[in-house]
């Protein structure tokens, strides 16, 4: 309470005491400027003529300091009425800094949520941005799975189609394979086994025949030494039908040699040969390959063509291998050789597939009137160089 | 016979049942002895200058180092040495391939029981021995010649660098005029060397040779040709 005309306290209650931290006491008789409210003298006037004029006075916030010298924030009140004929001046003091700082921290927090928020908002543009472009993507793969599919359907077809063109060659491998073995198998046993039983039986007889005289046993054992060779010659003949060994252990010349010669004397061909002695440094596989080529080639011309020449050249031209079987013989149809179902067509692509898998290719050449020619052309390099 | 120096023998065969064989016998003749026995062509090279027998059986097919290769060696080292070849292959190819490396004789794996005796004596008095069959061949197959330094060959023919030169202007499209005023010489001589080309290539057909000229016309050399 405050007397309007000395503006000094007439009368406080203990909230106001215990805010400020001054005595009873000590509060009455002082002007508020003394307890640290309206400090300023300008304002302190001013405030005092409103309220006369208005009858009340209201600051929602003031800034007060206790007696410690705290700090307070406080609603202030103040008006002006008539108590018992007298003019009196209520003023009501309300602590606020707790709300202040309830508003402060509202305030913070709502400016937190508000630059999270603006934050969240960035994020969602670019998020909004990468899903776009990431939908894009999508599309496109989306496509081009699509069209990707269509170009896998037909390489699938394809590939089924060469599946079912494999399986059918390699059934007819499998079964000139167990022709073949029939054959060695029935060789084998009507000129090998036959004679080891042979000379089996003949040491049995010379076992008994103690008898003998000494020439006549010399003619036992005579006749059954030529009965090992007999065998021993089969079976080489065997070896060297599976593998020539003359391949192997002095090169590929004198294999082509060996095979042409044997070749021309139990056919009526007459066979020409040239080749060149470096040929002998490329690596064992691709003389191999050149020796099975040549082998296959000479046997169709002797099978097929009716020839009375062949012609059979490995030539060097510059970095590649040239090898060429030709014949006069008469022609065949290439393509549908290449198609049927026969032998024939199997050791052409046998050949090419040879060829192929060192790093050449096959060309054959038919023609009525000009005979066969078979070419593999090959790179050349020497074991030497490489 | 007894004061008779025994001969001096290595076996060299990678087959335990070969050498077995051959060392029972030789053993039966009496006049042998088996100094050694090496199991590839390594140890049989060694063997050799070790043991300096007066002769070598030699296997051809060996692991490590096959049995020509090992001849070769083997006489580098000493040219005296008397390789006698033991194989069960006789192809004109391999008799070609033996005599190339100077082996002294030959006979068939299949024979051995008949000649190899006879074999190391005439090799061990200094004379070359080939199995009867292939002496005949040798000596009368059209299909071989001796080389100056008296090797024997297969008769594969090899042209000569004139013959070459005209095969490689034949695949130049060239006509003998042309090639006798490049070569400097008659056109008669020009003549003379296509027809023998044409003679050497069993070629009947001018085509003929300009195909082969085309094929054949760049190779360099070491180019042979045999007419089977």
């Amino acid at each position: 309470m405050l007397d309007p005309v000395t503006r000094k306290i007439t009368e406080a209650n203990p909230y106001i005491v215990k805010l400020l931290g001054y005595s009873r006491k000590q509060l009455i008789k002082k002007e508020l400027w003394e307890i640290g409210l309206l400090k300023d003298e300008v304002a302190n006037q001013q405030a005092f003529r409103t309220l006369k004029h208005k009858g009340s006075i209201r600051y929602e916030n003031l800034p007060l300091s206790s007696k410690t010298g705290q700090r307070l924030e406080v609603e202030f009140v103040s008006n002006l009425y008539l108590e018992q004929g007298k003019e009196v001046i209520q003023c009501n003091i309300r602590d606020i800094t707790a709300r202040k700082q309830i508003e402060a921290a509202l305030r913070a927090a709502q400016a937190q949520l508000a630059a999270h928020a603006q934050g969240l908002e960035k994020l969602v543009i670019i998020r909004t941005a990468k899903v776009t472009a990431t939908n894009k993507l999508l599309e496109a793969s989306v496509k081009s799975v699509s069209q990707g599919r269509e170009k896998y359907r037909v390489l699938f077809l394809a590939s089924q189609l060469m599946q079912k063109k494999l399986q059918h060659l390699a059934r007819q491998i499998l079964s000139v394979q167990e022709d073949e073995r029939r054959k060695i198998s029935r060789d084998l046993h009507d000129e090998v086994v036959q004679t080891l039983v042979g000379i089996n039986v003949e040491l049995g007889a010379l076992g008994r025949a103690s008898s003998l005289g000494p020439e006549a046993l010399k003619a036992k054992i005579s006749l059954t030494q030529q009965l090992v060779e007999k065998s021993v010659t089969a079976v080489h003949q065997f070896a060297r039908e599976l593998r020539p060994a003359v391949l192997d252990d002095l090169g590929l010349n004198p294999a082509l040699h060996t095979y042409l010669k044997t070749v021309a004397a139990e056919s009526k061909l007459q066979i020409r040969l040239t080749t060149f002695d470096g040929i002998e440094t490329l690596d064992i596989g691709k003389r191999t390959m050149l020796y099975r080529v040549v082998q296959e080639s000479v046997t169709n011309v002797v099978r097929h063509a009716q020839a009375s020449l062949v012609d059979v050249g490995i030539s060097r031209i510059s970095r590649t291998i040239c090898m060429e079987v030709r014949d006069n013989g008469k022609s065949f149809p290439v393509e549908q050789t290449l198609a049927a179902k026969t032998n024939k067509r199997l050791g052409l692509l046998g050949m090419r597939e040879r060829i192929e898998m060192v790093g050449g290719n096959l060309t054959i050449e038919s023609a009525a009137g000009q005979g066969t020619t078979i070419r593999a052309v090959l790179p050349f390099r020497s074991r030497n160089a490489a | 016979m007894k004061s008779l120096k025994k001969t001096t023998i290595l076996i060299v065969d990678d087959s335990t049942i070969v050498r077995k064989s051959l060392c029972s016998l030789l053993k039966s003749e009496g006049h042998f002895t088996v100094v050694g026995q090496a199991r590839n062509g390594r140890e049989g090279v060694r063997l050799a200058r070790t043991l300096r027998p007066d002769v070598i059986l030699m296997d051809i097919a060996m692991p490590v180092l096959n049995g020509l290769e090992a001849t070769r060696e083997i006489l580098t080292a000493n040219p005296q040495a008397k390789v006698l070849m033991l194989s069960a292959h006789s192809d004109d190819a391999y008799i070609e391939r033996m005599t190339a490396v100077g082996a002294f004789g030959f006979i068939e794996k299949q024979k051995v029981s008949e000649h190899l005796a006879s074999a190391i004596d005439q090799a061990a008095k200094g004379n070359r021995f080939f199995s009867p069959a292939i002496a005949t061949r040798m000596a009368h197959g059209k299909n071989w010649s001796r080389d100056p330094d008296g090797s024997l060959k297969p008769n594969g023919v090899r042209l000569t660098p004139r013959e070459r030169a005209v095969i490689r202007f034949v695949a130049g499209k060239r006509t003998n005029q042309q090639i006798a005023t490049t070569l400097g010489i008659s056109l008669v001589a020009i003549r003379k060397h296509r027809q023998d080309v044409m003679d050497k290539l069993n070629i009947h057909e001018t085509a003929d040779l300009t195909h082969y000229a085309a094929t054949h016309g760049r190779s360099g050399s070491d180019v042979t040709v045999t007419i089977f």
